[in-house]
């Protein structure tokens, strides 16, 4: 503005005075506002009446719904993580506009590599490495493929997903199962109990909140928003769409590597079979907790209440003595009713 | 209300703010543009009139750096200036503000306003006090539209030409000085035409300069205090606001 001739009243200018005025004029967006657009405003009310219904019952009929016994919510929290750690990434890319399925095999693959590693005498942080390389790589195949030959990921990443779960079965065979005994220190550390609250829960919530941060509180998660929600847009502001991307594409497979070291650290065992339907719990989580399919909007305390949510139906399933398919008809129900809600919550309030 | 036009000052022998000279650009056989000549002063809102095909859209292109022209010189104040790419006219102090707004509708106000320019510490996490602060001052300083209450509501909340005062807002706080508004009024209601109309007045009041193409000359001729009318890639008179009249505007562009 050095060419501004007005003298004075040059709105670039202007000083700390404006800014008194306009604390007057604008503020933070009120506690019911900001509720009112949160992402994961329906499947908070959808998980704490349910968690609510669950206690109410526990107290009424003890003996035939044991849902305050310890073990109990001890067994809850342990299991919450499984998928959500998953979730927790795959939920970051699908923010940015993408989808990865192959997570389901790095989950599997990824970690027994640290297993082979580590059985070959490589020492275990370096084992891990590696396992965290390979995930890495996959993540940055599947986005310079997408991204490159501009084809939706949903189908990179399903290629992904079975080119991955062969590969290992392919290398070292099917069905083959690796012990896997780290020192008992790391094992304590990753799968142990803090009072009765299992570590691995609390690795979750310490995964949720770097998520978080990368989200809301870094630059990374202002491109990753912006890249989801509107590419052009992104791109006229000067965001690198493309190095955005696979930046969550990466992140998502190494979350998914993360997730599968609790895993065989828990079991101390790695097996090549897979898990089935990880990935798609994993998506189905992120749509339970109000992200877009479409990128651009989702919280990550929806991740983790849709997956707190999920396992809690289960739990209730396993409590009532209900068959065990009930699950999936919920995880069915679930995600078409979410998507709803969440269009009926953006279109109108 | 828009405010009363033509205080542009002209300083004998000063040069323009922006000028371009010259220019010329042809797709294959069609000359989009033939030795077009075009300035913008100082606190001007300059009209860019003209039927559909006259090439205006091809200045505007040229002007914001996505459109290389085959001939032609361009200088800021009077000295040559690079605008061969989007970054360099934008560090020329050339913005383009597009119909179709280039903002993130899921995103809030102050995340649109710092996307892809984000304050941060040295570990790349966002200075969010800053961010809001300086978002209420944008605000406060260029929009002023009511409705708008605060930084943290989703652009997708906002109304055509809220979004429209935003996304000015913010070229104008990253020392645009130079607006290239394209058809910004053809979205618009009434009430909010008038508005984005005030805020080109205001602006070119305050420094910052804008390039109005329009179809509508009404609303041309509330706030332009210059009229440059092209036909068939020439640039077919500039004529200030005191010299002329809606009439002879319109028989120049049906004439044409």
């Amino acid at each position: 503005m050095s060419s501004t001739s007005t003298p004075s009243e040059s709105p670039v200018t202007a000083g700390s005075s404006v800014h008194e005025h306009a604390k007057r004029r604008y503020r933070e967006a009120s506690l019911w506002t900001r509720v009112r657009l949160h992402p994961a405003g329906p499947v908070a009310i959808m998980f704490f009446g349910l968690l609510a219904a669950c206690i109410i019952a526990g107290l009424v009929i003890p003996q035939n719904f044991a849902f305050l016994n310890p073990a109990n919510l001890t067994l809850l929290l342990k299991q919450i993580p499984n998928y959500g750690m998953v979730a927790l990434g795959v939920g970051l890319l699908m923010i940015t506009g993408e989808f990865d399925l192959s997570v389901g095999s790095v989950f599997v693959v990824a970690p027994f590599a640290m297993a082979t590693a580590y059985a070959a005498d490589i020492p275990l942080p370096i084992a891990i490495l590696i396992g965290f390389a390979i995930a890495a790589l996959i993540g940055l195949a599947n986005g310079v493929i997408t991204l490159r030959f501009g084809i939706p990921s949903f189908i990179t990443t399903l290629g992904m997903l079975f080119i991955v779960r062969t590969s290992a079965p392919f290398l070292v065979g099917y069905a083959r199962s690796l012990n896997f005994k780290p020192p008992a220190t790391f094992t304590a550390i990753l799968t142990g109990n803090l009072g009765p609250i299992p570590a691995q829960f609390i690795w979750f919530l310490v995964m949720a909140l770097v998520c978080y941060l990368i989200l809301n509180r870094h630059f990374l998660g202002n491109h990753f928003f912006a890249a989801g929600g509107n590419p052009g847009a992104a791109r006229f502001a000067g965001i690198n769409v493309f190095w955005t991307k696979i930046a969550a594409f990466v992140l998502s497979s190494v979350f998914a590597a993360a997730a599968g070291l609790f895993s065989i650290t828990r079991l101390q065992t790695a097996m090549t079979n897979p898990q089935l339907f990880i990935e798609l719990f994993a998506v189905a989580i992120c749509v339970i907790g109000g992200l877009s399919l479409f990128g651009g909007r989702g919280a990550v305390i929806g991740i983790v209440l849709g997956a707190a949510l999920l396992q809690l139906v289960q739990d209730v399933i396993i409590l009532a003595r209900l068959p065990g398919f009930y699950l999936d008809l919920f995880v069915g129900v679930m995600i078409v009713v979410g998507v709803v809600i969440n269009q009926i919550v953006r279109r109108k309030y | 209300m828009v405010a009363e036009t033509g205080k542009a000052e002209a300083v004998p022998g000063a040069p323009p703010l922006f000028e371009a000279r010259n220019i010329s650009k042809s797709y294959g056989h069609v000359n989009a543009l033939m030795n077009v000549d075009f300035h913008v002063g100082r606190n001007e809102v300059v009209g860019l009139l003209g039927d559909n095909g006259a090439g205006k859209s091809t200045l505007i292109k040229i002007l914001s750096g996505v459109v290389i022209p085959d001939e032609g010189k361009f200088f800021r104040n009077g000295k040559p200036a690079d605008i061969s790419s989007r970054r360099r006219s934008e560090a020329a102090g050339i913005q383009t503000i597009y119909q179709d707004i280039a903002l993130v509708g899921s995103m809030s106000i102050m995340r649109n306003i710092f996307a892809g320019r984000e304050p941060t510490n040295a570990l790349g996490f966002l200075k969010m006090r800053q961010m809001r602060a300086t978002s209420m001052d944008i605000l406060d300083s260029y929009v002023r539209i009511a409705g708008i209450t605060s930084p943290d509501l989703p652009v997708e909340d906002l109304s055509g030409g809220q979004a429209q005062a935003v996304a000015i807002a913010r070229a104008v706080h990253f020392k645009r000085d130079i607006l290239l508004l394209d058809e910004p009024t053809s979205a618009l209601s009434v009430r909010e035409t008038e508005k984005v109309l005030g805020i080109m007045r205001e602006l070119a009041e305050s420094g910052v300069s804008c390039v109005f193409v329009t179809h509508n000359i009404y609303h041309a001729f509330r706030v332009c205090d210059r009229f440059v009318v092209m036909a068939h890639g020439q640039s077919v008179k500039s004529v200030a606001k005191a010299d002329t009249s809606l009439n002879e505007l319109t028989d120049l562009i049906m004439t044409h």
